[in-house]
């Protein structure tokens, strides 16, 4: 069970221990992490999980798909460590990663 | 001050098919909507980048957003299959079609179609990124036009800005919006507010304190105002229509005057203006003529606005608002009544719903109002769909009674075209000759 640290945009802290295999989307669902939406349950189409990854914490996981690369490009504060969550699957090699969240999403 | 030239003694006529006929509401869709500029909404409706409003008019949608280096405006509809893309309004930072996915950046751009490879590779040739409408903004309005090759918002616009921009429109915000829904053609609905000629017979408890109700009015280009400029009389007086002043106190009707405008309309002149024309009793004697109490209750409003922390437009002198008159048509379906303090805009569309139909139509009432920094409320859009037993104040309720007996009466087998006063009903004349010369190619009659 992976220790995830999600900072919401005002700067609170959640630390949330993720099932391994399930997304990191629906590991900050279930544990009430208001700054990610996942409206749509993870298929990529309403681009309400988006977060950034520490970049210390980039090499965790493995980089995104090209499909979640072109829908990244078209959010509009989108950064180099930008990423979807739903598409990040929470594994023993994310013990510790840290997701900030956007000021808002959409 | 404005000037007739003498023309010879003429009565105009107006079609009445152009209110009444399913053709002509056809043509005016065919060629009007899409070689105008449009008031799509105000600036302050779109605040963060990303934030989204879209304006139907016609069998057309427009979606504009604030993008990252300022408006943009696209026409509403996916390329893919041809689904509308954006509802309402909100904030998104990209156009995300609901039906297949596929995704526009705010430069509406096509960042992604799903499962693009299927196509191997026969898009890169195909259209399918959004297709662009012009926007600009004036006044503190957002206007669009989806005439590409069209004239610049500042072309279109003619002499209004020179008549306008004293008032600065743009300093305003939304007081209150109401949006109605009318059993009568749109221009019905907006020929209501664009002569002064009506005043006595609709609004007579008004003529009482409004002065001389007595109007001019005057082609500007595609565009038209009205004053009264003619034998002037102060705010507060009686119309010459009636025998004698209403009031003896020159004082009261000044006030009385205030006190309809703020509970009747609620529009042009503000609470603020009100409350301060009610000092006139203590900073007056009660035999000061009735132009000192008009002037000193606007001086006494203008004093009001600024201990609210905003103030009356620098430029808006006197002669600037007697330049200016009381009433401007902006052609096709928008007018105002600007002052000092607040303005009143209307803005009249066919309803979207059911386009073609000339007996249906969307038609708002925007209050606007200056207001001191942070100090703007939040306003939501009322919508009424039945006039008849829902009240917008008594003025207005006034109006929008003759609407519908309007729209109705015009059916007569006998009522083949309107017959506008030449002097007071410019507004509406020159509206149907510039109306005409869009859908018909040229002006009759």
């Amino acid at each position: 069970m992976p220790r995830l640290v999600f900072v919401e945009h005002d700067g609170t802290v959640l630390e949330v221990d993720a099932r391994e295999g399930e997304s990191v989307m629906r590991a900050a669902q279930a544990a009430g992490v208001a700054g990610i939406l996942g409206e749509c349950g993870g298929c990529m189409s309403c681009l309400t999980c988006h977060c950034y990854v520490a970049p210390a914490d980039m090499d965790k996981m493995p980089p995104p798909q090209a499909m979640e690369r072109e829908l990244l490009s078209a959010i509009v504060d989108v950064r180099e460590n930008s990423r979807l969550s739903c598409q990040i699957v929470a594994t023993a090699d994310l013990e510790g990663a840290r997701f900030d969240l956007p000021e808002w999403q959409g | 001050m404005a000037t007739q030239a003498k023309r010879a003694p003429y009565a105009p006529q107006l079609r009445a098919e152009n209110y009444t006929s399913r053709e002509f509401a056809r043509a005016e869709n065919e060629h009007l909507w899409g070689k105008v500029w449009l008031v799509a909404g105000r600036v302050e409706e779109l605040k963060n980048v990303g934030d989204f409003l879209t304006f139907n008019v016609a069998t057309e949608s427009i979606v504009v957003a604030l993008g990252k280096d300022g408006l943009v405006a696209y026409h509403n509809v996916c390329p893919h299959r041809g689904r509308r893309l954006a509802d309402g309004c909100g904030r998104a930072s990209q156009f995300r079609c609901k039906y297949h996915g596929w995704t526009f950046n705010l430069d509406g751009k096509n960042v992604l179609v799903q499962d693009r490879d299927d196509w191997e590779g026969a898009l890169d040739d195909e259209r399918i990124d959004l297709w662009p409408v012009r926007v600009d903004t004036w006044g503190g309005f957002i206007w669009i036009s989806m005439d590409m090759e069209g004239e610049s918002l500042t072309e279109y616009l003619e002499t209004i800005p020179e008549y306008l921009d004293p008032f600065e429109l743009e300093e305003m915000r939304f007081r209150w919006k109401v949006e109605l829904h009318l059993p009568v053609n749109w221009k019905v609905a907006l020929e209501a507010f664009m002569e002064g000629y009506h005043v006595a017979a609709t609004h007579p408890q008004l003529i009482k304190v409004a002065g001389n109700d007595y109007t001019q009015s005057f082609a500007q280009g595609k565009h038209a105002n009205f004053g009264y400029w003619k034998d002037v009389q102060p705010l507060g007086t009686s119309s010459p229509r009636l025998a004698g002043n209403v009031y003896a106190d020159a004082r009261e009707g000044v006030i009385e005057f205030f006190r309809q405008i703020e509970e009747d309309l609620n529009a042009i002149q503000t609470d603020r203006d009100f409350e301060a024309a009610k000092k006139i009793m203590d900073v007056l004697p009660p035999d000061a003529d009735a132009m000192t109490a008009m002037v000193t209750a606007i001086e006494l409003g203008r004093q009001a606005a600024a201990d609210d922390g905003t103030s009356y437009p620098e430029k808006l002198t006197f002669e600037a608002m007697a330049k200016a008159g009381s009433d401007w048509h902006i052609f096709p379906n928008c007018v105002t009544l600007p002052y000092f303090d607040g303005a009143l805009w209307y803005r009249a569309r066919p309803d979207s719903r059911d386009p073609e139909n000339p007996d249906k139509c969307v038609f708002e009432i925007w209050s606007l109002k200056r207001y001191g920094p942070g100090k703007e409320p939040q306003v939501e859009t009322r919508v009424i769909t039945d006039p008849v037993n829902e009240s917008v104040g008594l003025i207005l309720d006034q109006d929008i009674a003759n609407m519908a007996q309007v729209q109705a009466g015009m059916k007569s087998s006998r009522f083949q075209y309107a017959r506008p006063n030449p002097v007071q009903e410019v507004e509406v004349i020159n509206f149907h000759r510039t109306l005409e010369r869009y859908v018909l190619g040229q002006a009759r009659g």
